[in-house]
């Protein structure tokens, strides 16, 4: 592979960046000017601090919440997989289970999170069941679109070969499905991140959404917005993780971008 | 009509395919794509395929593709490459049913692969039943033509092609060959009520 050169890093995150600094001047004039006071907005600058003061702290409670995170989404890809092929491949499966799936996704999260709490105490695994409630839709749904995507062109032409269900769901229908479940693979990481965080703010003794909500409660808005900076920089680069595995694995595709 | 028949189970993967889009699949290389009869129903070992399939793709030229994706190839050597995959799946002898295999081409690639079917033909002794809308391709390629003129309701008329064989690809412009393009075309129309 090539180095890309400078100039065309700067045309694709350039104005991003710019207006990112542009932000961070106003907000840190605003504050420092006493413009808005610190423990409604910090400063950019208090919050680097914060982030450099407790990183200690930061990083156990940032551990617990990649913990949460990783395990409920292995569990959300592992099942959602097998589920999503099972309702392709079997009808009726899908017709029994379809309906059950949208209601899952209609349950207020908040609502619930009480019960898991009830059910597994503040354990981990309360909090990987909102992660794994909240993730595992979207890996169900690209799976089974995904496969969906398969055309009968190909599956007539490997009919007349004389391959079986199987044949035909290893060598055309789970390749064509990949880039429909990666897709639902990024979503579902995102929703991750979204998922131990709140799962934390409902009952928990470690993880970076429990740590936000204590420091919010004694009013140290640095700390609060240290934690909730490092949980989205976690989302963004899990995501990055998935996306960079999703260039691997359709690299060798050249029809595609 | 695979699924129509009662005896069509025990048909699959007899007769050889080629459908009208060359269907390759984009993540695989020329050879892989060559290799997927065989993975599918293996009928000699992987070696035995493998060198057979190299030996068809240089004959085809195409053995310097050999590990080139789909992509990479032109329109024309995209069809050459279904075709040596479905000569893969007949595994010699049988029947290969063409189902208008060069209709998505331009006239001029077209015509290159009619020059370098003709070419290959002698070779490939086995049965080839074509569809076509093309009478050029019919009557360059054909033994034999079954004109299906007015529709599937219609009688199947029968025309035998004496063009004598090895074929040429310049033979279109013989008084023969267009005698018979002239008859084909005539009793094409003679169905039609315009």
């Amino acid at each position: 592979m090539q180095p890309i050169p400078f100039k065309k890093h700067l045309d694709s995150y350039g104005p991003f960046i710019l207006v990112v600094l542009i932000i961070l001047v106003i907000w840190e004039s605003a504050v420092r000017l006493h413009l808005i006071p610190a423990f409604i907005l910090p400063a950019p600058s208090s919050i680097g601090i914060a982030l450099i003061e407790h990183r200690q702290l930061l990083r156990q409670h940032l551990l617990a919440t990649l913990l949460e995170i990783l395990v409920g989404f292995v569990l959300s890809v592992i099942c959602g997989a097998l589920l999503g092929t099972g309702m392709f491949l079997f009808r009726p499966l899908e017709k029994a289970i379809y309906p059950f799936l949208i209601i899952s996704q209609t349950i207020p999260l908040i609502a619930l999170s009480p019960i898991f709490i009830m059910w597994f105490g503040y354990t981990l695994w309360s909090k990987v069941a909102v992660v794994f409630l909240t993730a595992f839709f979207p890996v169900v749904v690209s799976t089974y679109d995904g496969l969906h995507t398969s055309g009968q062109a190909y599956k007539d032409l490997l009919l007349t070969f004389g391959a079986n269900r199987w044949q035909l769901l290893a060598k055309t229908q789970i390749p064509l499905a990949l880039p429909s479940f990666f897709s639902g693979l990024k979503l579902s990481m995102v929703y991750c991140v979204i998922g131990a965080t709140i799962g934390e703010w409902l009952g928990g003794s470690i993880g970076l959404g429990y740590f936000s909500r204590r420091m919010a409660g004694n009013m140290q808005s640095a700390e609060m917005f240290a934690a909730v900076f490092l949980l989205s920089a976690l989302g963004v680069v899990l995501f990055l993780m998935i996306a960079l595995l999703e260039a691997l694995f359709l690299k060798k595709r050249g029809s595609k971008r | 009509m695979i699924h129509s028949s009662p005896s069509a189970s025990t048909r699959l993967g007899q007769i050889a395919y080629m459908p009208q889009q060359d269907l390759l699949l984009p993540w695989r290389t020329v050879l892989d794509n060559c290799l997927l009869p065989w993975e599918i129903k293996p009928r000699f070992s992987k070696q035995q395929t493998i060198s057979h399939i190299r030996e068809m793709l240089s004959c085809f030229g195409l053995a310097d593709v050999e590990k080139a994706y789909p992509h990479e190839l032109s329109g024309g050597m995209k069809q050459r490459v279904a075709f040596l995959r479905t000569l893969v799946a007949g595994g010699g002898g049988g029947l290969m049913l063409l189902d208008e295999p060069f209709r998505a081409l331009d006239a001029m690639t077209k015509r290159e692969i009619h020059r370098w079917l003709l070419e290959l033909w002698d070779e490939l002794s086995q049965t080839v039943m074509l569809i076509t809308h093309d009478l050029e391709e019919a009557l360059l390629l054909s033994d034999r033509i079954y004109l299906l003129a007015g529709g599937v309701h219609s009688e199947l008329q029968e025309i035998i092609v004496d063009l004598p064989r090895p074929r040429h690809y310049k033979m279109n412009y013989e008084p023969q060959f267009i005698a018979l393009r002239e008859e084909l075309e005539r009793r094409l129309y003679a169905a039609h009520t315009f």
